[in-house]
């Protein structure tokens, strides 16, 4: 009993802390509760509708002789990188859907991939935690180049280059983000905060080089501040793993897309969730999500092998796409949003349009 | 069941990856109603009956019923009883091969619980070998094996030798109580067991439905007593909810209305929304689109030159939109607040070990007085700059609060001046017009009236709707720069009304950096209603009506300001 109570005197004990922490998180929700005017349907209802929205697959790219895992666009908005699940990263040329390059990473579950701005430069890691860059180029293979950039204490789940090819933003299942020098391999930052593993990574696209958003097993997203490596923002609702996140074009929101068979948005300015997009016919988790330039259509690639179309603003689906025979494991608009890569189990890869 | 409990413990731990088997099962559960469940019968088939079993397409109907699947997407019931079957809860009775629903009077029957994935993620090799012997050893019309499953049953045999016996015993002892039951029941089950190891042990080259991604690290057991014990995480996190309480908020409908205003703005841009001339390459193979569309292109397209008045930042994304924007301060003079906002972006993104001479070097091109360059910053700014630069460890952001300081400068003065000037309307002007429709240009006929929308490509499988519709949009085309001073005048009022009203500012702010709810990242000093007074209004949403033909056209417009009439809001206001 009497050390019971010493400890409750105690401010910075566990115990006063987390009850600190509880106190201040019912108030928060009531915060947010007050500025919650209005149902998100409620505008989505006054929007019209968008009208012959009809993509096809145009585009299949095999090759890959395990899962694909990941896939990222070049910034030339034709060249793909993606990753599998037997250790191979190919360089497609999409649009005639040849390969380009080939290299056999020492690891299986090559679960992250990037393109570097320059279009020279690939990242790319798994279960070896460490991310690797490659640099392209027709005269060398390009393994005979390579240069491992970061090392985490787990898996490497996500990658990202910031606006030039010196630097990497790399997300792990150790449950940090980290800023790696690329010349130097050396960490600028790292980004502490998460629960469970981070899933997902993806920069601001108006604050580039100052924003990120992460998404992970906690069930949390997390906004972060690059240049003090602060968490700014966080945001809860997801009854699951987040697989994904994406910000909105304009950099003022964000999609989530989480094993709970659900997408989120959330308002950075609004500092909550605005949408959720979910139907009762669908079970299955979510892997990826995207949006279209104008962000006003999410795609989601599930696992349940197919890709749901939503309303972004209105929170309806548009459409369901069906091609793949195993679950959609990654997807990514083209820079210039004429086309849509989605990444499956079933080894392929395809181009819809 | 022999296996299970082992696998039990495992699957508790991590539920939350494996909801969609509660969700699943739920459903499967449903089903399994007697009264509003799917109808489950005896059917009599070549004078042969099969006990237990439903139909696909009563499945199927059921289905639909209950997610409230609509006519439209009827496939999606379609795919997800193919998924149920994938994932061992329905199973074909006559087709142990195919694992498929279809939605004709082809016969199903549920799996038994004790065989649910969620009870048995990875039941052993031993169990199969049992499964195998046992089948080995009875009718072989009935219950034989196919090929992968000799081959399998072969490999098992050396796999377990020291264990065959026991497998041998275990499997004898299952048949003789089998051989008790009724012979209804013994089908059942003789099938539900097959149809369990068709999913666990499936046939070369199909897909492996249980298969799971890669593991994941923290349970979420782990995680919260991760996050109870570690004071670090708990310190950050209190820090962390101490700010949130004080940072402002916008509220959900300003939000909401932020992000629509972003979307409308961007329709016409979103290849997914509005077709992109002269046609998506993808779809017609055709590359124009790509090489109109390229960074280095000559001339730029006419959507790309409209962007660049949508706000600083999606001039300065384009690269193509920087040159110009350069090329236009060189000739004003005033080219060096750009090239030290470059210069601070580039510091930003460079390799740590040029960081050093790269700060060294703006400080002097920039920031030391009297030089050619110098930029103007206010002195409280410049004294955080000295502080920065004295830093041991040399920092990306050490002219940050110089850098958003030039920024805002130039969106509120040279930006506004560029997009007045002769350079972007030439551009504009001469922007490329992928329709292949030539532009017309009616700078001497102000009273032009009708607005021509441009033409308008049918999507692919679009009905022929595109004519008189009720909402049609008017393109942004449209808009000539000669036809936008008829416009002034009207838009003109609307400038003013806007930038008075605090209520439009957030429709505007969307591409502001200022934003109310985001003020932690931005310097503390600039106050958001200062910014929002600062506000040039770039878009502003203006109704024509077009009394030539007496029917209102609602349409976006983007007002460029021209030189002789524009009223900015920071001259009107006080």
């Amino acid at each position: 009993m009497a050390t019971e109570a010493l400890r409750a005197e105690n401010p910075d004990s566990i115990e006063a802390l987390s009850r600190e922490a509880e106190a201040l998180k019912a108030r928060l929700v009531e915060e947010k509760a007050k500025l919650n005017d209005v149902d998100s349907c409620v505008i989505g209802q006054r929007l019209e509708s968008i009208q012959n929205f009809n993509i096809k697959p145009r585009r299949t790219l095999k090759g890959h002789q395990g899962k694909v895992l990941c896939m990222d666009w070049s910034s030339d908005k034709r060249h793909i990188v993606s990753s599998s699940q037997d250790g191979k990263m190919l360089i497609w040329d999409a649009f005639t859907t040849n390969k380009e390059h080939a290299i056999t990473m020492p690891t299986t579950w090559v679960m992250a991939c990037a393109y570097g701005p320059s279009g020279s430069v690939v990242a790319c890691g798994g279960l070896d935690n460490k991310c690797t860059l490659y640099p392209l180029s027709m005269d060398e293979d390009p393994v005979t180049k390579k240069k491992a950039v970061a090392t985490h204490t787990s898996y490497l789940s996500c990658c990202s280059f910031t606006s030039s090819d010196h630097q990497i933003l790399t997300g792990s299942g150790d449950s940090t983000c980290a800023l790696w020098d690329v010349e130097s391999s050396q960490l600028i930052q790292s980004f502490h905060g998460h629960a469970g593993d981070v899933m997902s990574i993806d920069l601001s696209p108006t604050e580039t080089g100052n924003t990120f958003v992460s998404g992970g097993c906690d069930k949390m997203a997390m906004v972060w501040d690059m240049r003090t490596g602060d968490c700014v923002q966080v945001f809860d609702g997801h009854e699951s793993d987040i697989n994904s996140v994406k910000f909105y074009p304009s950099g003022d929101a964000f999609a989530t897309g989480s094993d709970d068979a659900t997408c989120r948005l959330f308002d950075l300015r609004a500092d909550r969730e605005v949408n959720c997009y979910k139907k009762d016919s669908i079970i299955f988790g979510c892997n990826a999500v995207d949006f279209s330039i104008s962000g006003r259509i999410l795609f989601g690639g599930y696992n349940d092998y197919t890709i749901n179309v939503w309303d972004a603003l209105k929170g309806t689906r548009m459409t369901i796409l069906y091609c793949h025979d195993n679950r959609v494991s990654c997807l990514g608009i083209a820079p210039d949003g004429t086309s849509l890569c989605t990444g499956s189990w079933d080894y392929t890869l395809r181009v819809w349009a | 069941m022999v296996f299970g409990t082992r696998a039990m413990d495992t699957c508790r731990e991590t539920k939350s990856r494996h909801a969609v088997f509660e969700k699943m099962e739920k459903l499967v559960k449903e089903m399994q109603q007697s009264k509003s469940g799917v109808p489950v019968r005896t059917q009599t088939r070549f004078l042969a009956s099969i006990p237990s079993v439903f139909s696909g397409s009563d499945l199927i109907h059921w289905l639909s019923n209950r997610l409230k699947i609509s006519e439209e997407e009827h496939t999606e019931a379609v795919k997800l009883a193919v998924l149920l079957c994938h994932y061992g809860y329905i199973f074909p009775v006559a087709d142990s091969r195919n694992l498929t629903v279809k939605e004709d009077a082809s016969l199903y029957r549920f799996q038994n619980p004790t065989y649910w994935p969620s009870q048995n993620m990875e039941p052993d090799n031993v169990s199969y070998a049992i499964h195998l012997v046992k089948r080995n050893s009875r009718n072989k019309q009935k219950h034989g094996l196919d090929d992968y499953e000799q081959a399998s049953l072969a490999k098992l045999n050396t796999m377990l030798c020291d264990k065959w016996d026991f497998i041998v015993t275990q499997a004898q002892a299952q048949v003789k109580i089998a051989k008790e039951r009724k012979r209804t029941d013994k089908a059942i089950l003789d099938s539900q067991e097959r149809a369990f190891w068709r999913i666990h042990r499936p046939p070369p080259g199909s897909i492996k439905t249980l298969d799971e991604g890669s593991k994941r690290n923290f349970q979420p057991m782990q995680m919260a007593a991760r996050r109870r014990k570690n004071k670090d995480l708990l310190q950050k996190e209190l820090q962390y909810l101490r700010h949130a309480i004080t940072i402002c908020r916008v509220k959900t409908s300003k939000a909401i209305e932020g992000l629509k205003n972003f979307t409308d703005l961007h329709h016409e841009l979103d290849p997914m929304v509005t077709p992109p001339l002269p046609s998506n390459p993808w779809i017609s193979d055709d590359t124009t689109f790509f090489e109109i569309c390229e960074d280095s292109t000559e001339i730029p397209t006419e959507q790309r030159v409209k962007k660049w008045s949508y706000s600083l930042r999606a001039l300065l994304a384009d690269p193509r939109g920087k040159t110009e924007f350069e090329n236009f301060l060189k000739k004003e003079y005033s080219h060096e607040n750009f090239r030290f906002w470059k210069a601070c972006e580039d510091l930003k993104f460079c390799p740590q070990s040029g960081l050093p001479a790269c700060i060294q070097k703006i400080a002097e091109e920039f920031l030391t007085p009297g030089s050619h360059h110098e930029v103007n910053i206010d002195s409280k700014c410049s004294e955080e700059v000295q502080r920065n630069m004295k830093l041991a460890k040399p920092s990306r952001f050490t002219f940050d609060r110089a850098q958003e300081q030039v920024f805002s400068l130039m969106k509120k003065d040279t930006y506004q001046r560029f997009l007045r000037s002769e350079q972007y309307k030439h551009l504009l002007a001469n922007a490329v017009q992928p329709g292949g429709k030539k532009k017309f240009f009616s700078f001497g006929s102000r009273k032009k009236n009708t607005l021509t929308p441009s033409p308008k490509p049918k999507r692919r499988g679009s009905a022929s709707n595109d004519g008189d519709g009720e909402n049609q949009t008017v393109a942004h085309h449209s808009y000539s720069t000669g036809n936008l001073r008829d416009l002034d005048d009207k838009s003109t009022v609307m400038l003013r009304r806007d930038a008075n009203s605090s209520d439009s500012s957030l429709a505007r702010c969307d591409t502001s950096p200022n934003m109310v709810g985001r003020r932690s990242l931005r310097s503390p000093q600039e106050s958001p209603r200062k910014s929002k007074q600062l506000e040039v209004p770039k878009h502003t949403s203006v109704h024509v009506a077009d009394s030539s033909k007496g029917e209102g056209t609602s349409c976006l417009a983007i007002a460029v300001p021209s030189k002789t009439n524009v009223v900015a809001p920071w001259e009107g206001v006080d």
